[in-house]
Order: structure tokens, then sequence, then C-alpha cells
């Protein structure tokens, strides 16, 4: 038996090339313009430099939005962990009517469209009487983050052995024993590759944060008003540091999930 | 006479509309190895569950050592299971894995240590104590899980079809090894299969089951001989079913086929006899003969059209005239 | 041309990595046969089945149809048919499609197809179910619906990849009997792969016993269980008791001595003296008796008896604590645990081995026997 290549597999590759190109080359276009020289994107590039870099981090504004949304996503995520784990965990070990509709619908706000999370939330809140502000961006986020941290973690928990959770049992331990001791541990790469995911998404966010920030300003947001007043390479130099990160945390977040799944 | 231990007075299950189990009563004695026999659906995983407290009966009673034992959480009663896949703990050691029941019990570690250490040598896994179970082949994981439910010296332990996924040879052993393990240390087993040859090897009694009820509970020698049903006759072991009457004549009785007759008897197969040359017995002609290791199974033909078959030493050539013949105290009426 | 269904195996090598899982395999299958490739889990047996059907690459070899070789061919070229274990039905799709699916792709007309496709439910006996869903069949009826499906396309070979391995044992047990049959009525070769040896036994014409990616032994039934080449293959081929022994020539025969006592045996194989061997005895053929019997000198007890529906089975403790096994037809009359015996057997019954260097004792002590004699 031997491999031939026949025409459908040539035109598959060209497909998939092509679509490469056409989701990557912008990216590779911000990153390698964040080391030249010259102000204006032009091609080819007149010289290497990384004063961009430097002048990113002389913008005491924009550090301080980045600081804003570090402190955004890591909230956010923090919180998204604590209700979303014993939620899934919940959702996984007891049977109650509406468990399928539930299923479903704790995936909503991840699906919805930003605005539509940012509207609704930013009505509720002002019917409580909370201003928009940090508070409320922290809110916002975490309830879009469940939607990621709950599924991919119910996920796992439906790939373990079923008679795991009854051994545990059965061998005399009691609910919380059993969540710590057997479930947790079998979770926990699960658990911080979500993490990841989530810091990421938080990161990224505007719109929902666009609703309920008031004056509180993200980092998104302020490098979306920056490209409104003209465009400065320094962008290129932030964007591209995110970019960065983000890469790193989603390779490292499928790396763990992989590893655990036997 | 060993005291009760467990008894099951009623018990009924439904799950949804299902009937699961029927209606069952059933007591287990103290040292025994009991084993619920049966095809898959019958509902004796269920049974055992309701002992473990992973379920609860939709009615009935159930005791041990005469204190109700529904109401008892799971994680609280002295029984403990050994599953069908092992669920050994994957991210702890067999070490770990053994000791975790002593863990969640907070028993003094010096204890813990002392225990394990025991059950390791006892199960032969010492070199193994280390190992995490992805590390280990199936055999070995089937000992650590039963290490790991026997080391809390529970009143009775539960098996769940635990060597169905083994290897025919480690099989075998495995019955042997679990038989000796259960006789040392006096624990009550109560065992599930749909395999009635593990069950006659191991147990001391069977319960057969059928669509959520027990047709039979005996030893297995006793239910071999004298079944009591049609369905109990040919699930532990074979059996032919001829129906019909006993006919006196010349001083004798022998067996007359009728299947108009009210009577059906069931014949092991290394109770019948082929005979050549014989004035009595039903006729019928050697249709297979096929050889199996140590014995070969014969069928042949009789002039009802039925194929009976039969276990012997030798084998017969298809298309022989023989004689079939029975004792008549290896006919058991079904 | 009428194809005949033999396949030949020549000089065949298969790597998975390093591991080097086939070794010079030489192999005939005849055509019409029922063949059972019989052997422990890794040895080999499934790999061969999926070389034949072309799901494997070949490392070094040739693999011929009768006269035409295929190992080159894609796997829809070749003129076979595989059962799976987990029967691999179309889920979508009722019995009778399921059934007609393969015939469809041969491009034949509708009657053609009507009348093979019931033939084969027919042979499976499985009237009734064509509009049946595999989700509302039990297993037992899944396998066979997997079967019609392979041998409703007429090839002259079947494979059969531990097709009752999922099944109940009650079912597993007269499952087998029923492709036995069929395969009979078919006349088709059937390659089966089983670890199982009493489905071996019972359902083919030949059986390949291979362990560790060789073949050890191929024969009938009958002569793989009275006289296995090795030692591996007695004590996998149904139950056996194996003594170590030194071999002392006397004419024809032979005198053992073993740490459990001696025992006479007849020298087929051109032992010499002072030779290790390992002799192998059937439970069926153990004999025990009250005295000892000449030629035999084996004292033991009688540890435990177990009852096995058909057959009683006794454990009989040796002198060294060697463990052996004895079995009888249910009804016979074994002693009772506690029984002193002397173990004998008929010389014919015993299976000498020689051990081929592995000596497992440097020396073997004759023990004192008068003690127990007493």
């Amino acid at each position: 038996m031997s491999k031939k290549f026949s025409g459908s597999t040539v035109l598959v590759i060209i497909l998939a090339v092509c679509g490469f190109l056409f989701l990557y080359l912008p990216v590779v276009v911000v990153v390698m313009y964040s080391f030249n020289t010259d102000a204006i994107s032009s091609f080819p590039m007149s010289g290497f430099t990384l004063k961009w870099y430097k002048a990113m981090f002389a913008n005491t504004e924009l550090i301080k939005s980045l600081r804003n949304s570090l402190i955004v996503a890591f909230i956010g995520t923090g919180l998204a962990i604590l209700i979303g784990v014993p939620g899934a965990y919940g959702m996984y070990k007891l049977k109650f009517p509406g468990k399928k509709a539930l299923e479903k619908m704790v995936i909503l706000p991840m699906m919805l469209p930003g605005i539509i999370t940012g509207i609704t939330i930013l009505s509720f809140l002002q019917l409580v009487g909370v201003v928009q502000g940090a508070f409320a961006v922290v809110l916002g986020h975490t309830t879009f983050l469940l939607g990621t941290v709950l599924p991919q973690v119910y996920t796992r928990l439906r790939q373990l052995d079923r008679n795991l959770l009854e051994a545990s049992q059965d061998l005399g331990a009691g609910g919380a024993q059993t969540f710590f001791h057997v479930i947790l541990p079998n979770i926990k790469t699960s658990v911080f590759g979500a993490a990841l995911l989530s810091i990421t998404l938080s990161l990224d966010e505007i719109p929902v944060t666009f609703f309920l920030n008031g004056v509180f300003t993200t980092l998104p947001i302020k490098i979306y008003g920056m490209t409104r007043n003209g465009f400065t390479p320094e962008i290129n130099a932030i964007c591209s540091l995110i970019l960065l990160a983000s890469v790193a945390a989603v390779i490292i977040s499928n790396k763990l999930s992989a590893k655990e799944a036997v | 006479m060993s005291r009760k231990l467990i008894e099951l007075k009623n018990i009924v299950k439904n799950f949804g509309k299902n009937e699961i189990i029927k209606n069952i009563s059933l007591d287990v004695y103290e040292g025994e190895f009991l084993t619920l026999l049966g095809p898959s659906g019958c509902g004796k995983t269920t049974i055992l569950r309701m002992l473990a407290g992973f379920e609860t009966p939709t009615s009935g009673e159930i005791l041990l050592d005469g204190e109700d034992l529904i109401p008892v959480p799971a994680n609280r009663r002295q029984i403990n299971t050994v599953f069908q896949s092992y669920a050994l703990f994957p991210h702890m050691t067999v070490r770990g894995n053994i000791a975790y029941g002593m863990k969640m019990k907070h028993i003094p570690a010096r204890e813990i240590e002392e225990r394990v250490d025991e059950m390791l040598a006892l199960t032969q896994l010492e070199s193994l104590a280390d190992r995490k179970p992805a590390q280990l082949s199936g055999g070995q994981q089937q000992r650590v899980a039963i290490a790991r439910s026997l080391v809390n010296r529970p009143k009775v332990l539960l098996l769940d079809e635990p060597l169905g996924a083994l290897d025919l040879h480690l099989r075998k052993s495995m019955q042997i090894e679990l038989k000796r393990l259960q006789r040392k240390l006096g624990t009550t087993y109560v065992y599930v299969t749909h395999d009635q040859e593990e069950a006659m090897t191991m147990s001391d009694r069977v319960v057969v089951m059928h669509e959520g009820r027990i047709e039979q509970c005996d030893t297995a020698r006793q239910i071999y001989k004298h079944p009591a049903t049609r369905f109990v006759s040919q699930f532990l072991g074979d059996a032919n079913l001829f129906t019909g009457t006993y006919v006196h004549g010349d001083g004798e009785e022998y067996f007359c086929q009728d299947d108009g007759a009210a009577d059906t008897y069931a014949v092991r197969p290394e109770k019948i006899h082929f005979v050549l040359n014989a004035s009595k017995g039903m006729p019928a002609v050697v249709t297979e003969s096929t050889f199996m290791g140590n014995v070969y199974r014969n069928c042949a033909k009789l002039e009802s059209g039925q194929i009976c078959f039969a276990l012997d030493d030798r084998p017969y050539n298809p298309g022989t005239e023989v004689k079939i013949f029975f004792a008549p105290e290896d006919a058991c009426r079904v | 041309m009428e194809k005949k269904g033999a396949i030949t195996l020549k000089n065949i090598n298969k790597y998975y990595g390093k591991n080097h899982v086939l070794k010079d395999l030489d192999f005939e299958i005849r055509p019409g046969e029922f063949l059972s490739l019989l052997g422990p889990s890794g040895c080999g047996k499934t790999t061969i089945l999926r070389l034949i059907a072309g799901l494997e690459y070949l490392d070094s070899g040739e693999i011929y149809m009768d006269e035409d070789r295929i190992d080159r061919l894609e796997p829809y070229k070749r003129n076979l048919n595989t059962v799976f274990q987990n029967y691999a039905l179309f889920p979508h799709m009722d019995v009778y499609k399921n059934i007609a699916y393969g015939l469809k792709a041969k491009w034949l007309g509708h009657k053609e197809i009507d009348r093979r496709v019931k033939e084969a439910i027919s042979m499976v006996k499985l009237e009734g179910f064509e509009k049946r869903q595999p989700s509302q069949m039990s297993g037992g009826q899944k396998q066979r619906v997997s079967i019609a499906r392979a041998i409703v396309n007429q090839a002259p070979v079947l494979l059969l990849d531990e097709p009752l391995t999922a099944l109940d044992l009650k079912l597993r047990k007269e499952m087998r009997f029923e492709l036995r049959r069929l395969q009979k009525q078919l006349g088709i070769t059937f390659i089966f792969v089983t670890h199982d040896q009493e489905e071996a036994i019972v359902m083919s014409d030949r059986i390949a016993v291979m362990n560790g990616g060789r073949i050890e032994q191929v024969g009938t039934p009958e002569e793989i269980y009275s006289h296995p080449a090795s030692q591996f293959v007695a004590e996998f081929i149904g139950e056996t008791n194996v003594f170590e022994a030194v071999a002392a020539v006397d004419g024809s025969e032979l005198r053992l001595r073993m740490e459990s006592g001696t025992a006479s045996a007849l020298n087929i194989k051109g032992v010499s003296d002072n030779e290790f061997v390992n002799c192998s005895v059937r439970p069926d053929a153990i004999r025990l008796s009250e005295t000892p019997v000449e030629g035999f000198n084996i004292p033991g007890v009688v540890s435990e008896c177990i009852f096995s529906g058909s057959f009683e089975k006794a454990i009989i403790r040796l002198v060294n604590d060697k463990e052996i096994k004895y079995t009888r037809l249910s009804g016979s009359k074994i002693p009772e645990p506690g029984t002193k015996v002397y173990v004998y057997w008929d010389k014919c019954d015993a299976e000498i081995m020689k051990t081929e260097g592995h000596i497992v004792h440097s020396q073997i002590e004759e023990v004192d026997l008068s003690a127990w004699n007493n």
C-alpha cells in the first residue's frame, strides 16, 4: 500500500495554506512593525529598533490601563474558578430536574454577543444601584468567564471514571473529603488550563467592558482610543507583547489538558 | 451454623417505570462466599449497589447485623466494594490507594502504615507499592483494588464482576487467589457474575437470578443436581430437556418421550449415555462429535427431531445409530 | 476463476516502532478450513489478521490469496471480509441496510441484493429483524448482523477478530457452535483470532498457537492437546501438570527422577541419559491409587475438591508442596480431601519435552519419601 498525492489532497493543502495566511499575516505584520524605525508602517522596513517598546513603557496612561486589565483578569478568573469548579462538580454529581437545560444554558454568556451581555448586566446593576466602574467590569467579566470555566471543568469531570466518586465514598470519605482528595487532583490541570484561557479572554475583552467601565480604562479600550487619534507604533509594541503572552498561555493550557486526558 | 449478617426483606427497586427488582428476600451468612449469578439485566448489580449504598430500594428492608442499613450513607457503612473498572485513584500510588480508607477515617499514621504493609504482603504487591495505577497490569490493578477494600476490615466485601476484563488464564488464577484470601481472612463476600463456571468454582452458595427475581438459592452442587426451574437448569451448566413420562415395563421404569406430557425433565450432558446395540433407551442418530480437550461433546438427533448432547471420553462417528439412556436419579423435574 | 480461499504468508516481519512484533512468519492457511490464531495478548495474532485485511503495512514479506499477491492491494480491493470485536454496525441504518451496504457499492441489481441479503439473514437466524435498529438489539444479535454483513459478499475468506469476546459466557458458548456450523455450511475459509483456548479447540479444523511474534505449533486440536510441542503450548492449551525431571534411559523407556518422586515414560523423543526434561500430564490423564503402582512413586495428599458442574476437580499436594490438578467427569468417585494417594499415569498420556537449555534447578534433589510412605 503506498500513499499517492491525489488531486483532492493538493487542493486541500492549497486551501489550508491560504487560510493560514489570511489569519496570521496581519499578526506577523504587527509584530514586524513594532521593530520598525519609521513611525509610519511602510514596507520594506527602514531599520530595527526597540524605541517603540521604550515609549510604550514610558506611556503612563497605557501602563495604567494594562494594570487595570490585569487586575480585572485575575480577579474575574479567580471568581469564575471559585464559582465554576464547585458548580461543575455539583452538576456532575447531582441529579435534579432541569439539569439538561442548565447544561446548555451555562455556555450562553460566552456564546452571546458581548454587547448583549454588557447591556443586560448594565441594566441589572442599575437596578440594584451599582455604578459603572471597576466593580461592574469585574462582575461582567466573571459572568462570561464562568461560561468558559464551567463547561471545560464539567467536560473533564465527565471523562473521569464514574466509579471514582463511588469508590471514595465506599472507602469512608465524606463529600468534602472526596472533592479535595479525589476529584480536585484529577482535574487540576484542566482547571489551570481553563484559568489561563480565561485570563487571555478577559485581557482581550471590549464590548462588555465598554458598557460597564465608566472611566475605568482597560488596555483594549485604551488602545482602541489611541487608534482613533492616529496610529502610534507603541500600539504595535504592546500588541506584540500581549500576543506573546496569549500564545504562551494557550499553548500551556493545551499541553496541560492533553496531558491529563487519559 | 453461622449467623445472618445481612437480611434483604421484600426488596423492590424501580427505575422510573422499569421494575428492575421485583421482590427479593435473601439472607447472607457471616463468613460465606455468596454469588449472585444471572444474565445481564437480571438485577444482580442493582442489589450490590443497594448493599453498598449507591442506590436506595423503592421498598423493603435491608438489615446489617440486625440494624436498619438503608438510612446509613454509603461512606458510613462497614461494607466495601471492588468495582468492575477497579476505580483506582490515578493520582495516588498503590500505597496511597490502599491507605485512603483509613486516612479518611483519621486512623493514626503508624497504624495505617502497619496495616498497609500487612496487606501489601498478603496480596504480593510489596514491590509495586510506589507505582501508580497506570504503570500496573490489569491483574495487578485488580489486586490493588481488592487490597484497598480489605485493608479496612469490612464486614462484607462486595465484588462486581471483578475478573471480567482479565485474560482467561489470569482470570482462573485470580479466582483461586480470591477464594484463598476469603478463607484466610474470613470476610463475607457477595460476588456478582454472569459466568456460571466462575460461580461454581468459588462460591459457598449461589443465588441464580432472572429478570429481577431469585430463581434458586443453594450450594452450586445442589443447584446443579436439582435445578428448580427450566431457566436454572440451562443457565447453571447445560441441560437437555425431555418432556415425557416414566413408564413401567419389564420390572423397571424407563423414560418415554411425549411432547404432550405434563412433566419436563432436565438431564445433564455427562449423565447422558450413548449405548450401541441396546434394546432399551430412546433411539437416535449421532449428528456431531466435537473434541473439547478433556472430553468429547457428542450430539444425536432423536426420533422426535430433538437434538440432545452428551459429554463423553470418546467420540462417535456421525451417522451411528445409538440408544439414549439416562438413570432416573439423574433426571430432575423442572 | 473460482477463488478457493487459500492464504499464504511468506517471510513476514512487522515492527511497531522498535518492537519486533512478527518474526519471520511462514504459514499457509488451507482453502475452506476453520483456522484459529490462538495466543496471549501481544503475541501478534491480531496483527496478522490486520495485515491480511490490509489495515497495516508489511515491513517485509509477501501475502498471497490463492495464486495472487495481495499485500500491495488496498483493503477494499482484497476479496475478503472482516468481522470485528465491537461489531462496527452503522448505527443510523437498520439491519437490512447494514447487510446490504457492501453489495450496493458493487452495483448489483435490486433483486440480486434482496436475494443475497435474505439468504444471509436466514443463515444467521435473524428472520424478522430486518427493520430493527442496532440500538434495539442485544450484543448477540448485533454480532450476528455483523457476520451477515460480512458473508453476504460471498468472499472466499472471512477474518474474525475475537468476535465473541464481548458476549456473556452462555451466549458465547452457543455462538461457538453456531459459527462452526455456519462455516461448514458456507464452505469458505474462516481465520479466527482468539485468546480463549477452549473456543479454539471447539471450533477449529487447525489451530496456530502463537507466542511473542512466532508460531509455536500448528495442528488439529487433538494434535495440539495431546502432543504439545513446547511447555508454552502445553500450559496454554487446556490445563496441565508439568513435572521437571532428570531422565535416566532404560532401553526404550525413561526413568524420571523428580523432586516429588519417580515416574516412567516412553522415550519417543530420543532423550539421552541425565538430560533435563519437562513431563506434561493432563489433569484428565492423572490417575490415583491407594498403593504405589509399578514404575511410579509419587505420593501425595488430596488437599481440595472443587465442583465445576460437568467436572469434578481435585488438587493434590505432593511431597515438595507442588500442587497438581486432577479432573474427572461429574459422577466419578473422587477421593475426599485428606486422603493419601499415589499419583500415576498411562505412559502414553505423558508428553516429554526437552527443556532446551533453560534449566531451572541445577540439581534435582531426591526427596526422602520413606517418612511419607509410612
